[in-house]
């Protein structure tokens, strides 16, 4: 080529480099795949996150945790030392991811980030307390009790079961004039001291009530700063729930009657 | 012959046709080698980058959907190329995150003499426009050369409407700042 050839335009050379075969097209079912792998991983994620957040909910009632508000600020203070931090971050990290999957939509991309990424926890909230409706993690749960859940019996048995300090579910069994003695699912007894400053319940309670006590335990007492009633249903599946299932630790002798005043 | 519309030669295009191509090629080369050396003042790679930008567009052809305007969906794929090349460059710091798109903006509505106004700032803008900053340069040069409207340029920059408003203003306000 010398210096009186005129120099291609643009267009020139690029439709020669098409004709040559050097480029070509990418296919219609290119970008149909495309789309639909993108939508399969948005609806992945978004039924990750909602299980996530139905277990964060279930585990939160089933170790007594999500109880613990109602105790005062000691409750408070120990309800949000007790949150599963790690599931909460992996949680908001999906939440992101998610964010930035739709935001290859219009409807996404054309709002502020605050309103798409509410829109996406509403979402999540809602998605979840209808999973949780579902008998779903029950089911997990006694399936981990019994190591038959390979891929997340960890999470059951790490968050679920596990046993919260100074959180103790159980039917009254015997009352007494400074208490009352409880015993456990896993059919331990304790002696339950009802201290000055504990925060009762409105109603008596009564032997046959379900209960959740929060107090420091020593040995087989109680010091309780609060005991709250519960109703059979919420008994039935909440507090401490599979743990009956499990060995029970070494009983304590129960300790003797009190006499009734 | 009425000529047909860009969407009308893309869809020829689609169904195999590549000299149609060329003819979409004639008609945004121009736009697209003025937007290359608006946007990315001061990088010489501005014809190579528009060459890149029709390569991309003929491969992805097919994910044009010929009941939208072809020319955003042009432009969206010139800004990445223009993007890439910042970000290969490293001259310019690019921030992964701008807070510009979390919360909602209300958009300045145009004024009466806004013609007048915006061919009086054509001429600041083209002496000043390498001193502002990439994310306030390309909507000022999208807005104001290339005469796009704000959802035009939201769908080319994927952000929200409101902030194309926050990005033109405040790139204005430093481009008053330079020539006062």
């Amino acid at each position: 080529m010398d210096n009186n050839t005129p120099q291609k335009s643009i267009h020139e050379r690029v439709l020669e480099r098409i004709k040559g075969g050097e480029v070509s097209m990418h296919s219609h079912w290119y970008f149909v795949l495309r789309g639909a792998l993108l939508a399969v991983g948005i609806i992945a994620l978004a039924l990750t996150v909602f299980f996530i957040f139905s277990f964060i909910i279930f585990a939160l009632r089933v170790s007594g945790v999500w109880f613990m508000p109602v105790f005062g600020w000691r409750g408070f203070g120990e309800f949000i030392w007790s949150l599963p931090w790690l599931l909460i971050v992996v949680s908001l990290v999906f939440i992101i991811i998610l964010e930035i999957l739709t935001r290859h939509y219009a409807l996404a991309y054309r709002q502020p980030l605050l309103y798409s990424a509410l829109f996406i926890i509403a979402i999540a909230a809602l998605g979840s307390v209808a999973f949780a409706q579902l008998p779903l993690h029950r089911s997990f749960l006694l399936k981990a009790n019994e190591n038959k859940l390979p891929v997340a019996g960890f999470l059951y048995r790490g968050f679920a079961l596990q046993e919260q300090e100074h959180i103790y579910p159980g039917v009254v069994r015997e009352m007494a004039s400074d208490g009352f003695q409880l015993q456990t699912r896993r059919q331990e007894i304790l002696r339950v001291l009802i201290t000055q400053d504990a925060k009762l319940p409105y109603e008596k309670i009564t032997v046959g009530n379900f209960v959740i006590v929060f107090g420091e335990r020593d040995e087989g007492v109680v010091r309780a700063m609060g005991v709250r009633l519960l109703d059979s249903e919420t008994w039935e599946h909440g507090p401490g729930f599979g743990r009956h299932m499990m060995t029970s630790p070494p009983s304590y002798q129960p300790f003797p009657t009190m006499p009734m005043q | 012959m009425p000529s047909l519309t860009d969407e009308e030669i893309a869809s020829r295009v689609q169904r195999g046709s590549r000299d149609d191509f060329g003819i979409l090629m004639e008609r945004y080369e121009a736009k697209m080698l003025r937007y290359a050396h608006k946007f990315l003042f001061g990088y010489d790679e501005a014809e190579d980058l528009v060459q890149e930008v029709f390569l991309k567009a003929y491969i992805n052809i097919q994910s044009f959907n010929i009941k939208r305007r072809f020319s955003p969906w042009l432009y969206r794929i010139a800004h990445n190329e223009f993007l890439n090349a910042i970000k290969k460059k490293g001259k310019e710091p690019l921030p992964f995150f701008d807070p510009d798109t979390l919360f909602p903006h209300p958009i300045a509505a145009a004024t009466a003499d806004s013609d007048l106004h915006k061919q009086e700032l054509r001429s600041e803008l083209d002496q000043y426009l390498g001193k502002l900053d990439a994310r306030y340069r390309e909507p000022l040069v999208l807005y104001f050369f290339e005469e796009m409207s704000y959802r035009e340029i939201a769908d080319i920059l994927q952000i929200p409407v409101s902030t194309v408003g926050v990005r033109l203003k405040r790139g204005l306000d430093y481009l008053r700042k330079f020539y006062k």
